[in-house]
C-alpha cells in the first residue's frame, strides 16, 4: 500500500522533471488513460483482498483497458460523438464499486484484528 | 504476495507519470504567426530601433558610471552637479532657451456665430493640444507663463482654465515649445487633429518657428510627499 503511494509520487516527480509537454488536443486521451489505469489498479487491489488476484489478468487488463479507452476516445472524436463519456461512465462506476468493496474489506480486517486482540488470553 | 506489491507499485508509477503529463498539458495551442513579410519587416525595424535606443541609454549610463569611478573627488562632484542640473532641466525647474515653435491661439471672430459668443479655450482642448504636441516630439512646453511639468494639472474651474493651479489669461494664449526639430513638429501639427478641434471652437492656431525661445522655469515646489520609489524603468523612453 505504502509502496504504491511512494511510487505514485515518484511517477509524478519523474513526469514533472522530464519537462515533457503534451498539446492540449490530447488532454482527453490522457484523462481517460488515467481513469482506466486507476480502475485497473483498484480492481487489482480488490482482487487481492478477495484472494483472487491473478497477475496475468492484472497486467493485461492494465494495458488493455488503457488502450481500449484511448481507442474509444479516438473513435468518438472521429465520429464527432463524445464516446469517451461511455468510458468515463463505465470506469467511474467501477471505480466507486471497487473502492466501496476495498473499504468494506479493510473494515472487516480491522474488526477481525480487534476481535482477535480482545479474545487473546491474558 | 511480493510480486503483487511490485506490480501495484509499477502500475502506480505509470499512473503517476500520466498524471504529471496531464499537469503539463499546454493550456493553449501556440498562436500561428500570420504576419506577412511586410509586417515582419516592420516589427523587425521597430525592434532594431528599440535596441538602438536601449544601447544609447546604456552607453550614456556607462559613461556616467565611468565618470563616477574616476579617482578624483573633484571629478565626481562635477559629474554629480552635471547630473543634478540635467535632472533639473528635465523636470522643468530651470529656464531654457533653444529653437522651437511659438503657437498663438487667437479668437476667430469672423467664423464665430452670433449665438456662440466669445470663443473660449477649454481645459479639454488645451489638454488635447498639449498631448498632441508631446506625441509629435515637443520636449519642453510652457503655456503663457506657466511651465508644463510632469504633474501639471490643467483644469476647468468655473469656466476658467487653470494651469499649475493658476488661471491663464483669456485668448489670445501663447504656447512656447522647445523641440529638436521645429519644422517637423510644425508640419505634424498643421495636419493634426487639434487644429480642427480648435477651429470647431472658433480658435485660430498660428505657428511660428523661432530660433530662440525662452521658457520660464516652474516656480512652485514639486510635491513628492506621496511619491514612491519604484523600479527604475526607462525602457519606454526614447
Amino acid at each position: 500500500m505504502w509502496l504504491s503511494l511512494l511510487f505514485l509520487a515518484i511517477g509524478i516527480g519523474l513526469g514533472l522533471l522530464s519537462n515533457f509537454s503534451i498539446p492540449a488536443i490530447y488532454s482527453n486521451y490522457i484523462s481517460i488513460a488515467i481513469l482506466a489505469a486507476f480502475d485497473t489498479l483498484l480492481g487489482g487491489i480488490r482482487a487481492h483482498f478477495e484472494h483472487v488476484f491473478n497477475q496475468h489478468i492484472f497486467v493485461t487488463g492494465f494495458f488493455f483497458n488503457i488502450t481500449l479507452a484511448i481507442f474509444l476516445t479516438f473513435i468518438g472524436e472521429q465520429l464527432g460523438v463524445d464516446l469517451y463519456l461511455a468510458a468515463v461512465f463505465a470506469f467511474g462506476w467501477r471505480l466507486f464499486q471497487n473502492i466501496a468493496i476495498i473499504r468494506r474489506r479493510l473494515f472487516d480486517r480491522w474488526e477481525q484484528r480487534k476481535l482477535a486482540k480482545t479474545n487473546k488470553p491474558v | 504476495m511480493k510480486r503483487q506489491t511490485v506490480l501495484f507499485a509499477l502500475a502506480s508509477l505509470l499512473i503517476g507519470v500520466m498524471i504529471s503529463l496531464h499537469f503539463s498539458i499546454e493550456q493553449d495551442t501556440p498562436e500561428r504567426d500570420t504576419r506577412d513579410l511586410w509586417e515582419i519587416r516592420t516589427a523587425l525595424l521597430e525592434e532594431q530601433e528599440r535596441q538602438q535606443t536601449l544601447q544609447e541609454e546604456l552607453n550614456r549610463l556607462k559613461s556616467i558610471e565611468a565618470d563616477y569611478q574616476g579617482n578624483h573627488i573633484f571629478n565626481q562632484i562635477h559629474t554629480l552637479r552635471d547630473q543634478i542640473s540635467q535632472l533639473q532641466d528635465q523636470a522643468g525647474l530651470t529656464e531654457l532657451s533653444d529653437e522651437g515653435i511659438e503657437l498663438t491661439l487667437t479668437a476667430n471672430f469672423t467664423e464665430a456665430d452670433q449665438d456662440e459668443g466669445f470663443p473660449q479655450l477649454t481645459a479639454e482642448l488645451l489638454n488635447r493640444l498639449i498631448n498632441e504636441l508631446n506625441v509629435y516630439g515637443a520636449k519642453h512646453l510652457a503655456v503663457g507663463n506657466e511651465r508644463i511639468v510632469q504633474h501639471t494639472a490643467i483644469r476647468d474651474v468655473t469656466g476658467q482654465v487653470y494651469v499649475n493651479r493658476r488661471p491663464i489669461s483669456d485668448l489670445p494664449v501663447t504656447i512656447s515649445i522647445l523641440t529638436d526639430n521645429p519644422d517637423r513638429l510644425k508640419n505634424y501639427m498643421e495636419v493634426g487633429q487639434s487644429v480642427r478641434d480648435l477651429q470647431l471652437h472658433n480658435i485660430k492656431l498660428e505657428m511660428d518657428v523661432r530660433d530662440n525661445i525662452t521658457l520660464v522655469p516652474y516656480t512652485d515646489n514639486i510635491v513628492v510627499d506621496y511619491a514612491k520609489i519604484s523600479d527604475y524603468n526607462e525602457e519606454g523612453e526614447s
